[in-house]
């Protein structure tokens, strides 16, 4: 694996971190409606 | 305001604008003065773009906005985590390569002059009318506190502003931004903590969400369908409009607009600007939540403190005077006492969830509705008299929340601190939209303009054009503080803000999306289809105000962005070389 492919391995992987984040914000916030409202 | 809170907010604004020059010192060159030479470590980059996004405008309108429509609006930023990614694998590589001082200086290397021009012509047009809002959002507070005439505390806003600004370019903004954020999270925090201390004993921070819960304002996700079934396509804030809608004006805003761009080309190298993107991405969703989540709790608050039927006092006390007098005051009477009946079934809600009553509860939280919406009629008819009595008047009082409490309810001290945070939390974003427009202004028009050859700006004649630079910056001040004057009638800041960058950011977005995913498309195809797009996102946003088509603005950026792609390849397809 080259130093390019790596780095861009390793930028997919924050990515799609990011991604999770957001999913389980979204399902939190989804939940907080449910319980409150 | 006491003495204790005048000397805090003197010394607190004085320490930030010293601050400011302190860290002033930049090479005198284009480089150093817009770009700090590119030097910048990815947290510094991350706090400068949270700071020039967040103004005082995020922290006025936010929980006034979360007061009156619940918490909703933190859809609008879901799509932002996902813009932060698509800018990291696109724009930011781009930009970096050629080393660019402007998002559009990327568009004459990619198309030609008057795509570059057109493009950054857009950019100054909103992002110069929008800073003269985001001078506008603070200087109200004074004039609605202290009784100020509102313009002159415009002059009075920006002047300061422009001091460290103009001398220290985007070194200056970045290192004042951090503190600034620093002092701005404290504030707001200490404020939503003496929310909750002041309500009444037994009620907590769980009661205070149920109680709003009940009145409708924990609605954090909204499907934007309407109960009968269908899509509301006029509904600004649900998931679907904050995905979609609110990815594309994050694209367009961070990848387009320079005020933002600005920002993390200042980063040390790409690997730099992409960290700080992608940790905006995550911190700006559950920001923007805890802000709204202040005027969720100053909700429940005001169900146990009398509520103001209108929270912008100088403008009751003003009609008080005329004939319309006797009815604002009968309509006040009103309020007060349904907000009283209100507050017996408050008591009586939380009782019931305390001791477990499902029944009791529903009930109750059935009677809390139907007096908000009793509450909310009283209020229509208060603004209906206000109205009649001047129809000048700014009946829209979404801004004033907040303040009103942190005047009538914060300890001494607190009250000079808040105030200063929001000017804090402006000056942010103002400094770096000065700073942008008149790199903007200095490297797409005037250097451009002066060179016969593309990007020969900045090589030679360096402490010539930074002398020029700090009085561009300087005009652009003055220019902001000059719309900042008409800003009055714009009713919540926020969207206003909001939508004026919808109406333009979604064609710019669509110029950059050409340029980066359609190769084969050539300059005067995207100028010809950009020049119609424009026309035609302005022309439904008239018709929209009319109320001859019903499209929320969030969708403008999507129109704008689509309408560029579609039409640059049809025009390609039919012209061929004649539009390359």
């Amino acid at each position: 694996m080259t130093n390019e492919t790596a780095d861009r391995k390793k930028w997919q992987v924050k990515y799609a971190a990011v991604v999770i984040v957001l999913a389980l914000l979204i399902v939190f916030f989804a939940w907080l409606t449910n319980y409150f409202e | 305001m006491s003495t204790t809170d005048w000397i805090v907010l003197v010394i607190t604004l004085a320490g930030i604008i010293l601050y400011g020059l302190y860290k002033s010192r930049t090479e005198k060159n284009l480089e150093g003065y817009f770009l700090s030479n590119r030097s910048m470590p990815w947290y510094l980059v991350l706090l400068s773009i949270m700071g020039t996004q967040a103004s005082a405008i995020t922290f006025l309108s936010a929980p006034g906005q979360a007061f009156t429509d619940g918490m909703r609006f933190v859809q609008y930023y879901l799509g932002l985590p996902l813009a932060m990614i698509v800018l990291c694998i696109t724009f930011v590589p781009a930009f970096s390569k050629l080393r660019v001082f402007t998002a559009y200086e990327f568009l004459e290397q990619r198309f030609d002059g008057k795509t570059r021009l057109f493009t950054a012509a857009l950019f100054l047009l909103s992002r110069g009318l929008s800073t003269g809002i985001s001078i506008y959002a603070p200087s109200i507070i004074l004039s609605s506190l202290l009784g100020w005439n509102i313009y002159w505390t415009n002059v009075i806003m920006g002047g300061m502003l422009i001091i460290y600004t103009v001398t220290g370019g985007a070194r200056a903004v970045a290192y004042t931004q951090q503190l600034q954020l620093v002092i701005i999270f404290l504030g707001m925090f200490l404020a939503g903590y003496l929310v909750v201390q002041q309500m009444p004993e037994g009620v907590g921070f769980i009661d205070a969400l149920k109680v709003s819960g009940a009145s409708g304002k924990m609605n954090v996700i909204t499907s934007g369908f309407k109960p009968g079934g269908g899509f509301d396509w006029k509904d600004k804030y649900n998931i679907v409009s904050g995905l979609i809608g609110g990815f594309f004006l994050a694209l367009s805003y961070f990848g387009t607009d320079q005020s933002q761009v600005g920002r993390y080309l200042t980063a040390k190298d790409d690997s730099e600007s992409k960290w700080g993107l992608l940790m905006n991405g995550l911190v700006k969703v559950p920001m923007q939540f805890l802000i709204l989540l202040i005027g969720v709790l100053l909700f429940a608050f005001y169900q146990f403190k009398p509520q103001p039927v209108f929270f912008n006092d100088a403008v009751s006390e003003q009609v008080y005077h005329t004939s319309y007098g006797d009815s604002l005051k009968q309509v006040q009477r009103q309020h007060e006492e349904v907000m009283r009946k209100q507050q017996a079934h408050v008591q009586q809600f939380l009782a019931a969830d305390h001791s477990g009553d499902e029944v009791t509860k529903d009930s109750e939280a059935s009677l809390m509705r139907d007096m908000q919406g009793q509450a909310n009629t009283l209020k229509a008819k208060y603004k209906y008299y206000l109205q009649k009595a001047d129809a000048a008047i700014d009946v829209n009082d979404t801004n004033y929340i907040f303040l009103k409490f942190v005047v009538d309810y914060l300890p001494k001290g607190l009250v000079g601190l808040l105030i200063a945070i929001i000017f804090l939390a402006a000056w942010g974003s103002i400094a770096a939209a000065l700073n942008s427009l008149a790199s903007c202004t200095m490297i797409d028009f005037y250097c451009r303009m002066s060179k016969t050859e593309f990007r020969q700006c900045g090589k030679e004649d360096g402490l010539q054009q930074y002398r020029v630079s700090k009085w561009v910056t300087a005009g652009w001040g003055i220019f902001c503080i000059a719309v900042a004057g008409f800003a009055n009638r714009m009713g919540s800041l926020i969207e206003a803000v909001n939508i004026l960058g919808s109406l333009f950011y979604g064609v710019m977005l669509g110029i950059f999306l050409v340029a980066f995913y359609m190769k084969r498309i050539g300059g005067t195809a995207v100028f010809i289809s950009s020049v119609i797009a424009q026309l035609i996102v302005i022309a439904l946003f008239a018709l929209d105000s009319y109320g001859v088509t019903g499209i929320g603005f969030l969708w403008f950026n999507l129109i704008g962005a689509a309408l560029v792609v579609v039409l640059a390849w049809l025009l390609q397809s039919i012209g061929g070389k004649a539009v390359a």
